[in-house]
Order: C-alpha cells, then structure tokens, then sequence
C-alpha cells in the first residue's frame, strides 16, 4: 500500500469526526428558517375528464421508472375511476398521488427515517438512505409509493435525479419545482383548472379559499391522517 | 445427577454428504439472491401491490420457531422443570441460530442490504422496525452470553440470564406481531391481537421444532433420549395449539363480523382460493386439529412416532398460519373508497395474485440450509449435547 | 491434534480478514497502481473552495448539500452536484479515473444525470 493511500485511509477516519463539523460552518450564514409555508393541493373533479395528460406529464417530468409489465410499473400519480354500486351511476375520474399527510403512517415505520416531512409539511423520501424495505408501501393506505424493481434508465428530464434499483420512489410535490417557485408539473399541465397548488397558511391563496369553501373532502378521512390534497365534489 | 455435554463426532460419510447438500441448496439460495440484485426483484413474486412475500414470511417464521426453542431452554432454568436440562444449551443454541436465519431473510429481502448500518444510525422511535432491529440483534447477543454462562458454568447467572431471555424473546415476537398490527390501512393487518396470537403460534411451533430436532439428532448421534422427556414437550405441545386456535378463532370471528372488515375475511375464509385452502386444510386441519386429536388421545400420546408426525404437522401449519398472516392483506385491495367499485392502471380495485417465484424458493430454502448448516458445525465445534437425556426419576 | 487445528482455523479467518490489506501491500510493493495519475481539470482552475481543501473534502461538500437539500430544501447552488457540472464537464477522466485510482464507488451518477455536452451548453444558454 502506498504511504498516500495509507494517509488517506486515517483521512476518512478523521473525516468522520472532524470534516463532517467544519464543512457544516459553511451554511451556518446560508441557513434560514422555511418561512412558515405548508402546501398542500387542492383538485376540483367537477372539471376533471380523466384525460391523463397530469399522469404523463408527470411521468416525463420526474423519470418515473416506466416498464411494460403493469405489475411493477411505477406510479407517482394516476387516475382512478370509481362509481358507487348504485346500477346506471355515473363513473367519476379522480386523480390519485401522496396525499402528504400531516400524520403520514409511511413516515411512522420507516425504521431509517428516510421518509420524512419536510418543514413544509411535503412528505419526502431520502434516497441516499432507503434502505428498500417496503414497509412504507405497506402502510401507505392510499398506495401511493412504488417500489423500483429492476434498473431502468429513465433521463426524460436530465434536471431531475431519476430513482435507482432497490428504493421506493412516490409523487413529491414535484419539489425542486416548488423550491424554486414553480407548481407541480401536474398542476401546470392540466388546462381545465382541476389541481391547484399553494400555501395552507396562507388565507389568502387559492387553495385556502377553495378549502374554506367548505365543499372540499379528503379520501379516506376516516383515518385521521391529515391529508393535504383536497378534493372538490368527491 | 450430574450431565456431561459433549462434542458430536461428525466423521460419519452422512454427516458430510448432509453437509454437502445442505451447502449445494445454500449456494443456490444465495445465488438466487444475487439474480434479485443483479437482474432486478421483478423476478420474485413482489409487485407493487404486494411488497411483500416469501422472505418475510420466512423471516417471522424463523423469529418464532426461535422463540419456542429458548422456552424449552427456560423450562429447566425458569420454571423448574429440571428434567429439561440437558436441553437447555442447545435450545438456546438453535434459538440464536434460526434468529440469524431470520435476520438473513430480512436484509436480503431489502432492496438495499448495503446500507445494513443505517437502521443503527438513524433510529426511529415511532417505528417499530427500528425497535426490531435493536431486539433482534441483542436478542442473538443475550442467547449467546446466556450459553456463554452455560458453558462456564456460572450457575449463578443461569436463572437471570434465562429470565432476560424470556423477556427480551416476548419483547422480539411482540414486536414482530406489531409490524402487522400496528398497520391501519389494511384491515387484515390492523389487529391488538397479532402480537399476542404471534407470541403463542412462535410457542408452538418452536415447541414441535424442538420435539423433531432432539429426537432425529439424538438418533443420528446414536444417544439415548428418555422417552419422557418427550412425551412431557408434546404435553406442552397440546395446549399451546389450542391457544393458537383461540386467538386465530377470535381475530377472524371479529373481523367476520365487523361490516367493514368482513369482505377481505370472507375473502381468506371462504373465497375459495389457495388462501382459503391454506386457511382450513393447512392452518385449521393439519396445523392443529390432527395435532391435537394426536396429542391429546391415550392411544397416540405416548407413541415418539406420532409425537413427530404431530410436531411436523405444527411446523408446517404454523408456516401456513405465517403465510396468511402476510400475504391476504396485501392481495385483498386497499380501500379507498369505501362502498365503491373503483378501477385504475394501479391495480386498484383488483386482487393481485402473488405467484411465488423459483429464486424466492431457492433464497428461503438456502437460508434455511445455511441455519442448518450453522446447526452441525455448532454440533461439532461446541459440546452442545449430552451423553445422554435421562429423566430425573432414572436416579431414584 | 485438536488445538493444533483450532490454531489453523484461527490462522485462515485472520488470512481472510486480513486478505485486502495484504493484497493492497502486495500490489504496492508490485508498483502496479503506483504512478501518479493524469486528471483532466477544467479550464478555468477555480473552485468554490480552494483546490487542496476541495480535493481532502469535497464528498462532505456535497454530503452536506445534499442533506441540506433533501431534508430543508435548503438549496444553495455553490454547492450543488449541478454546479460542479459547469465547470468539470468530464466525467470519466475527472470523476471516475480518481475514484478508480482510489478504489471508492461513489452512487452520485446512478441516478442523478451527467449532462452531455450539448445539454450543459443549453443549460449555459438558458441561464
């Protein structure tokens, strides 16, 4: 072994204590606090067709792992079309994502905290550290995460990392959009105005209007999750 | 009357050619799991819908055969029962051993095993797979400072030791029952009694394990095992399963009867499928009733030969009573919209079958292998058995 | 006879533990890995940080960005795997041939994209 090697061997060693505090001194200034946003959505199905056209671009936009056998394709967001029981009742096309939970039941067992809420209240998945156990996805009551099952090489959009072998992938708000300012791809794509996007605590937003309207319903509210995607005429 | 353990011999051209198969089948299982991970787990029966299969099934089976195998091991130590002891070290033994199977069929089940540290780094209190990794792991470490003691013969530390065990090997399968239980938006999972009902199914699985390893090791080693000591396990065996058969009858009989639960009940119960089979012939049949009218008859109760065919009856009924423990809640749709007919490109609304695949078989018999494996070698390397299994009363 | 193959048994599992410290001593004494290697830099030859401290600590650079970035949305572009692309745009004789020469296997690249030239020179263009 190289003399440079070794040193580097006991550099990582050191790293471990002491580079990991001295690097964090480069944010110290940079850091500010979130100021107080929680986003949610609201998706009026009054005016929603079912057309799809959120799904692919949404596919598109975040390199959704896409594979021909439906078993394992994945799906961040997708469209359900449900009726009652009632015979000759009309089918109602709903869109269906991560609701972001305020109380998210993924983010309860996930054993490594790679799933986590975010200040904003947007329910994230930490890549680097899924450990691809799947007991999200057995907790999810809404099925909204998906495992990837095999490689896939998945750039359609190059500004965004796609999701690797052997983790959980599931919609996120579409965030490094949100962060800089932008609304979800889903939300930006639909013509008809059946998604809006925006700040909770804000009254003033549209969202918080639409919510206080009073018409709004969350699936599955029964089990008291908190969820942030409302639904106008469910 | 004092008990001497010793080494087995393990020069015999069976012990080797056993050796050599169980090493072949673990090969095998362990390159299957390198095709999961090389080609992608969309060749194991997993899906989307159904996250998980064969693995955890295996995984809480070998967690609680473990825990039935310390019990034997506690029944001398704890309870009094001094006629168990020159079981007590290998009960341990195989309680820490099928707790490393079980340990191996959750991390290659995972879609990164490579990142094993971080559950250790990052604990989550809120999640009880991060509590599991903590038991399980110093579950194995108490089994091995408790044979430690045996070994050493630190008498004193036998009955503390024994006691940490049992707690710590309820606080393990407890813990393992709650990751079903604690599980809300499936209503075959959500349930306050599967910790207990896994608790009392580990007792008597681990119990008939027990029963078939004491009696087909000590015939291979050609070493004299009191009929009694035997027969006096399968008494244990006998109530245990009936208590099984209490907290299964309960669960379902509940969620039959909540309106709410009901459909995915009568789905497993009556829905005519391989879970329905697996439910009344594997579960209910063969798991305990045969079982029970074996081990509680005066015609059969007695007879070795019977109390094997009965254990190997549990052992494979409480696989069974695993498999309907994690699979059905998956299969059976979630729901979303409760009282509505709901379709998708999701599979949603539709019942996805799990149709186990080769590499899942192969994975789970190499793991088992490995444990076995692991078994002889301990045999051979530790004196884990003794001379011979006398009942108490040979001395008077 | 027992002890003695105890003694080998103990012998074997120090040899495989100790295996890739004795093959890296091996190959350093062989001289086979150690030339100095050639590393394509960028042109312009600055940093965010200066070369020494980025070349010591440049994974917890990153590491910190990254948690930075997931967990707060805490986005700063000094710092970000993007940024690096503007200026170290080639990957194989940079990135990989240095990680390589080390023996490290950073995932980085597995699932975030490495622009190719045409698409660094749309990004340029579109800020």
């Amino acid at each position: 072994m190289e003399r440079r090697d070794f040193l580097k061997l006991g550099g990582i060693v050191a790293a471990a204590g002491a580079v990991a505090p001295a690097s964090s001194l480069l944010y110290a200034s940079k850091v500010e606090s979130k100021n107080g946003n929680k986003y949610g959505m609201v998706i009026d199905l009054t005016k929603c067709d079912g057309c799809g056209e959120c799904v692919s671009a949404c596919r598109t936009a975040n390199n959704v792992a896409t594979f021909p056998d439906e078993k394992i394709n994945n799906h961040l967001l997708r469209i359900a079309h449900v009726k009652s029981k009632f015979p000759n009742s009309q089918e109602q096309a709903i869109p269906l994502m991560c609701m972001h939970c305020d109380n998210p039941p993924c983010v309860h067992v996930c054993p490594v905290k790679a799933s986590f809420v975010r200040k904003d209240g947007i329910v994230l998945i930490d890549k680097h550290r899924c450990i691809g156990c799947r007991y999200c996805m057995v907790a999810c009551p809404y099925k909204a995460r998906s495992f990837v099952f095999k490689h896939h090489e998945g750039s359609s959009n190059p500004e965004v990392p796609k999701t690797m072998h052997g983790v959980v992938e599931k919609c996120e708000f579409c965030v490094s959009r949100v962060d800089h300012g932008q609304l979800p791809v889903c939300v930006e794509t639909c013509k008809k105005g059946v998604m809006s996007f925006g700040n909770l605590n804000d009254k003033d937003s549209q969202v918080s209007r639409l919510i206080t309207s009073g018409r709004v319903h969350r699936v599955r509210e029964d089990l008291h999750l908190g969820a942030k995607v409302y639904y106008l005429g469910l | 009357m004092k008990i001497y353990f010793t080494k087995i011999d393990g020069k015999s051209k069976g012990m080797y050619a056993l050796l050599a198969v169980l090493a072949i089948i673990a090969a095998t299982g362990m390159y299957a799991t390198y095709a999961m991970f090389a080609q992608g787990h969309y060749i194991t029966g997993m899906n989307n819908q159904i996250p998980w299969g064969l693995p955890i099934a295996v995984a809480i089976y070998c967690i609680g055969l473990s825990a039935g195998s310390l019990v034997l091991s506690a029944l001398s130590a704890v309870f009094g029962q001094k006629e168990f002891k020159p079981f007590a070290r290998i009960a341990v033994f195989v309680a820490a051993l099928l707790l490393v199977g079980s340990l191996l069929s959750i991390i290659l089940d995972w879609g990164r095993p490579d990142r094993l540290m971080l559950p250790f780094l990052y604990l989550n209190p809120r999640s009880i797979f991060s509590w599991n990794g903590f038991l399980y792991s110093s579950y194995v470490f108490i089994c091995i400072v408790y044979l430690w003691a045996m070994f050493t013969g630190r008498d004193s530390w036998i009955k503390p030791m024994g006691i940490l065990a049992i707690i710590w090997a309820v606080g393990v399968h407890s813990g393992t029952g709650a990751i079903f239980g604690f599980i809300n938006a499936r209503e075959l999972y959500h349930s306050p009694l599967a910790s207990p009902t896994f608790v009392t199914a580990a007792l008597s699985s681990g119990t008939a394990l027990m029963i078939l390893i004491l009696v087909s090791t000590f015939k291979a080693t050609g070493r004299f095992l009191d009929n009694r000591l035997i027969i006096g396990l399968a008494k244990l065996l006998g109530p245990f399963i009936l208590v099984v058969l209490y907290f299964v009858t309960v669960e379902y009989v509940v969620r039959l009867y909540t309106p709410s639960t009901s459909e995915p009940t009568s789905f497993v119960l009556f829905g005519g499928n391989l879970y329905t089979y697996i439910f009344w012939v594997g579960l209910i049949l063969l798991g305990s009733i045969i079982p029970c009218i074996i081990l509680f008859n005066p015609m059969t109760k007695n007879s070795i030969p019977w109390i094997m065919f009965a254990s190997l009856l549990v052992v494979i009924g409480v696989f069974c009573e695993r498999l309907i423990f994690v699979l059905p809640g998956q299969i059976f749709p979630l729901n979303l919209f409760p009282d509505m007919e709901m379709t998708s490109d999701f599979m949603d609304g539709v019942i996805t079958w799990y149709q186990v695949s080769v590499a899942e078989i192969a994975q789970g018999l190499g793991i088992l292998s490995i444990v076995a494996i692991l078994y002889i070698v301990g045999l051979k390397l530790f004196a884990m058995l003794p001379d011979e299994a006398r009942h108490l009363d040979h001395e008077l | 006879m027992n002890k003695f193959m105890a003694k080998i048994v103990v012998l074997i599992f120090a040899l495989v533990l100790l295996s890739p410290f004795v093959v890296n001593a091996v190959r350093g004494v062989m001289g086979s890995s150690a030339t100095a290697i050639d590393l394509v830099l960028p042109e312009s030859g600055e940093c965010v940080k200066d070369k020494e401290y980025m070349r010591a600590n440049h994974m917890d650079i990153l590491k910190e960005a990254r948690v930075k970035t997931v967990r707060d949305g805490v986005r700063i572009k000094d710092y970000s795997l993007k940024n690096c692309q503007t200026c170290h745009t080639n990957r194989d004789e940079f990135c990989d041939r240095c990680h390589n020469y080390v023996g490290v296997k950073p995932e980085c690249f597995e699932c975030h994209h490495f622009p190719t030239s045409k698409e660094r020179k749309e990004r340029c263009e579109g800020n």
